[in-house]
């Protein structure tokens, strides 16, 4: 009886302890919430803004400086995917987003962009577009060598443009390229087949990165994935797989050796291991952080900044079988979903809400105004569903699982539920998303976001055109517009800026109009950083950082 | 016993075509064209056809599998369909890593957990008896990702005294072992309690006591040494599952090993890097299966090994 009351005690003390260390956590969270919402509202402000809360304790970051001295001279960036491409435009390999900071430290493109998506010189010290906008002439600085000694001259970025532009990933990003011309050594004339209005945003992108023609030739391909070689701000120094990618300052950088001189590319690939690395100390930068965490994060050691996003969460209709096939159905979806609740829901309302599928920021985008745009209105929502030969079958949104889509498409399952509309959401892996969108067409609505690397309104083409819809055999969300299909071309072509922003603003209003898409909003990246660093800016292309601007205080 | 041995392993030869014919197939049955995941969505159709041809996707399934089988024996496990790095270089750099963490966890559970146990089956219905079973039942409903977290913050954020992440040093592997033992260490004190209060209870061992036998000799030389049979073979389903990683444990630690490769390499249908670690799992498991089966007759005199 003595032993089964002990036992009971040491029950009920355990109980006590797991309940209070659930209760702690619990309380930490319900605080946080409170600070997470006045950044919310500087974001809303601004498109790149500081997070209130963690900037107040400026004494704890001269701590910090203090403690780590005046030798440190290596910064520890966490990123949850591994690169594992180093080769730009490997011809053969998978190639994403989560090389592009390494890609862009190690190699330079002919052009850079700017904080503000502006064109800065960078291997191209000028450059001049012809009347008809097929000629692109760039100047080339005399003073720069790839990390193994060659010179680089005109010879290697005809070489590289000729390589990626006849490629169709090169071909999406570089379109219209027919050729380049060396008109001496540090001059390049580039060729269009016909005019292109983002050229010069697509000449700052991967497929401009400048390879050395020569060492390409000698150990080819594979090799160069493995040791590359580029004329950038940093050396690619070794990989360690799955755990790091080390790099070193080109202490021969024609811009000067940079300041930070050994960068360590960890991967966390948990989130929460992500926050307590930060506050621990063992990284300095988080990039692509997780917005809802970092707005729980509380250190007086470590702020964030947030950034528009090159990217656009846009709900796209199957608008070939299904429910969705229904223009009124599809325009009772269109305005039936509260946008607001949802980025609150995903970014902690940081995000900016979508209107068109252009995202701000991007060249091309239509001034406000002159585009037609949907507002939330639950009641003409039931109006088009009466309208509409809609009976109560499955209205089913394919999503990609444990993503951030996958909770918006959840949100907006709620929300169409509410309607009186059948909605599931099916949320699945990577494969099985593509061979479901683009093969099988066994979906209502897909929900992707949809990331560009070039930063422009041409990002519709590949979205909406018919024939890079349909030349790839892809079954895709269906949509067979003639004259969708013919503003886009013409948009495409044009060569006067504010001409092409009409252009894509009847664009638009054609996709709004038949209730193709319904953009929800557009990404946004966070960047985390010690308060020591500095230089450390978040820009839309995902992924873009140039390690040499940043230092230690 | 050379026979014996020779046998078992002849017998694993079977057992790991079928592992990886059944994986194989699963892999190709899976939905997802790889050739289009490789070359993204810029690709075009008569690209996404010569990718296919390159790759094999052409071929039927068995004639895949057969090349690729073929490929294994001869010591070619291919390169990534998707980074093209060496499958065999990529999962030698990750397994010691693995192994670290697997062995010195299950080096805990072992340390920890069977004197625990033994313990525990000594002194029936005392305190420490009912202390290991409300810690079981604690420690084993606690999942992975929160020991690990919780442990991260108290040793890393408020003590300070562990390092939070990666695999550098033996002290990087602390926590990790730490929590991962967590989990099994419960069962593993249950388990050898148990066991030894069955065989507490067998006539031998009453006759034991009859006779006059010290107890600490009852307990070491009889009911001990029977009682372990169960334990040989859990331990050895714990080492078993080394290879195949803590995926969880992996992924909160930011340890680099086989388990997350392979979870990636699932996700985006990598097939060589899937199959390559399939291959080594399965010889892996087989082999250990075989070391526990020789464990027994080392300990149990009752057991042999015929051929």
């Amino acid at each position: 009886m003595k032993k089964r009351a002990l036992a009971a005690g040491v029950l009920a003390a355990c109980m006590l302890v797991s309940a209070a260390g659930c209760g702690g956590g619990a309380s930490a969270g319900g605080q946080t919430a409170g600070g997470s919402s006045s950044g919310g509202q500087t974001a809303a402000a601004g498109g790149n803004s500081q997070n209130a809360g963690a900037d107040s304790g400026n004494g704890g970051g001269s701590e910090a400086q203090a403690a780590a001295g005046t030798v440190k001279d290596t910064v520890t960036v966490a990123c949850a995917a591994e690169p594992d491409c180093f080769f730009p435009f490997h011809s053969s390999l998978n190639t994403n987003m989560d090389e592009v900071p390494i890609l862009h430290n190690v190699y330079e493109s002919l052009i850079k962009l700017g904080p503000d998506n502006s064109h800065e010189p960078l291997l191209a010290t000028s450059w001049e577009i012809s009347d008809d906008g097929c000629t692109y002439t760039l100047h080339l600085r005399d003073d720069v060598y790839f990390h193994n000694g060659d010179k680089m001259t005109a010879e290697d970025v005809e070489f590289t443009l000729d390589n990626t532009g006849h490629t169709s990933a090169g071909m999406a990003q570089l379109a219209n390229y027919d050729d380049t011309e060396i008109i001496d050594e540090n001059t390049v004339a580039i060729h269009l087949t016909d005019p292109y209005g983002p050229f010069l945003n697509a000449l700052c992108g991967r497929f401009a990165l400048i390879v050395n023609k020569s060492l390409y030739e000698e150990i080819g391909e594979d090799a160069y994935n493995e040791a590359p070689v580029g004329t950038g701000p940093y050396k690619f120094v070794s990989r360690v797989s799955g755990d790091r990618i080390t790099l070193e300052a080109n202490e021969d950088y024609w811009g000067g050796a940079p300041a930070i001189k050994n960068v360590i590319f960890a991967v966390l690939s948990d989130t929460n291991t992500q926050m307590i690395s930060l506050e621990n100390g063992d990284i300095d930068v988080l990039i692509n952080g997780n917005i809802g965490a970092l707005s729980k994060l509380q250190s007086d050691k470590v702020t964030w900044a947030t950034q528009n996003a090159s990217s656009i969460d846009n709900l796209k209709f199957n608008c070939n079988k299904g429910p969705a096939a229904d223009i009124n159905f599809r325009k009772a979806v269109q305005c039936g979903i509260n946008k607001e609740d949802v980025n609150i829901g995903v970014y902690e309302g940081m995000a900016t809400i979508g209107d068109i599928q252009i995202a701000p920021g991007f060249s091309g985008r239509p001034d406000d105004g002159t585009f037609k745009v949907v507002e939330y209105d639950p009641e003409k929502a039931k109006e088009y569903l009466a309208a509409s030969n809609y009976n109560g079958e499955e209205f089913k949104i394919v999503t990609i699982a444990g993503t951030k889509d996958e909770s918006a498409a959840q949100i907006i399952q709620g929300q169409l539920i509410e309607l009186g509309i059948n909605c599931t959401v099916n949320a699945v892996d990577s494969s099985s998303y593509s061979a479901t969108v683009e093969q099988s067409g066994d979906f209502g609505a897909s929900l992707r976001f949809g990331g560009v690397s070039v930063l422009d309104a041409d990002g519709l083409f590949y979205q909406y055109h018919s024939k890079s819809l349909l030349v790839n055999g892809k079954y895709d969300a269906g949509v067979c517009s003639d004259e969708l299909d013919g503003k886009l071309q013409e948009a495409r072509v044009e060569v006067d800026p504010e001409k092409r922003k009409l252009i894509y603003a009847e664009a638009c209003d054609i996709i709004t109009d038949n209730a193709y898409g319904a953009c929800i909003y557009y990404d946004v990246n966070a960047c985390a950083y010690n308060k020591a660093l500095t230089g450390v800016v978040p820009r839309s292309l995902t992924g873009l950082y140039f390690f040499n601007d940043w230092s230690w205080q | 016993m050379a026979k014996y041995i020779l046998k078992r392993i002849l017998m694993l030869i079977p057992v790991v075509f079928g592992i990886t014919l059944f994986i194989y197939v699963i892999m190709s049955l899976a939905p997802g064209d790889p050739a289009t995941l490789i070359l993204g969505a810029d690709a075009t159709w008569e690209e996404i056809l010569a990718k296919r041809q390159e790759l094999g996707l052409n071929d039927p399934v068995l004639v895949r599998y057969v090349k690729y089988m073929a490929g294994v024996l001869r010591g070619d496990f291919g390169t990534s369909w998707y980074n093209g790095y060496n499958v065999m270089s990529e999962f030698l750099s990750r397994i010691p890593n693995t192994l670290t963490l697997g062995l010195l966890s299950n080096l805990i559970v072992i340390i920890v957990g069977i004197p625990l146990g033994i313990i525990a089956a000594v002194k029936q219905n005392g305190v420490i008896d009912y202390s290991t079973l409300v810690l079981a039942m604690l420690f084993s409903s606690m999942p992975a990702f929160w020991f690990g977290l919780m442990a991260q913050i108290y040793f890393c954020l408020t003590l300070g005294w562990l390092p939070a992440t990666g695999a550098e040093s033996m002290k990087h592997f602390i926590l990790p072992a730490l929590t991962l033992a967590s989990g099994s260490l419960a069962g593993q004190v249950r388990l050898t309690r148990t066991s030894m209060l069955e065989v507490n209870k067998l006539d031998y061992v009453r006759t034991a006591r009859s006779k006059g036998c010290s107890e600490s000799r009852i307990i070491l030389k009889h009911v001990l040494r029977n009682g372990l049979l169960p334990v040989i073979t859990s331990i050895g389903g714990h080492i078993a599952t080394i290879v195949g990683g803590a995926i969880v444990t992996e992924s909160v630690f930011a340890i680099p090993g086989v388990a997350s490769l392979m979870i990636n390499a699932v996700k985006i249908r990598d097939v060589p890097v899937v199959m390559g670690i399939i291959v080594v799992i399965s010889v892996f498991v087989g082999v250990i299966n075989l070391l526990v089966d020789l464990t027994y007759a080392l300990v149990d005199p009752r057991v042999k090994l015929n051929g």
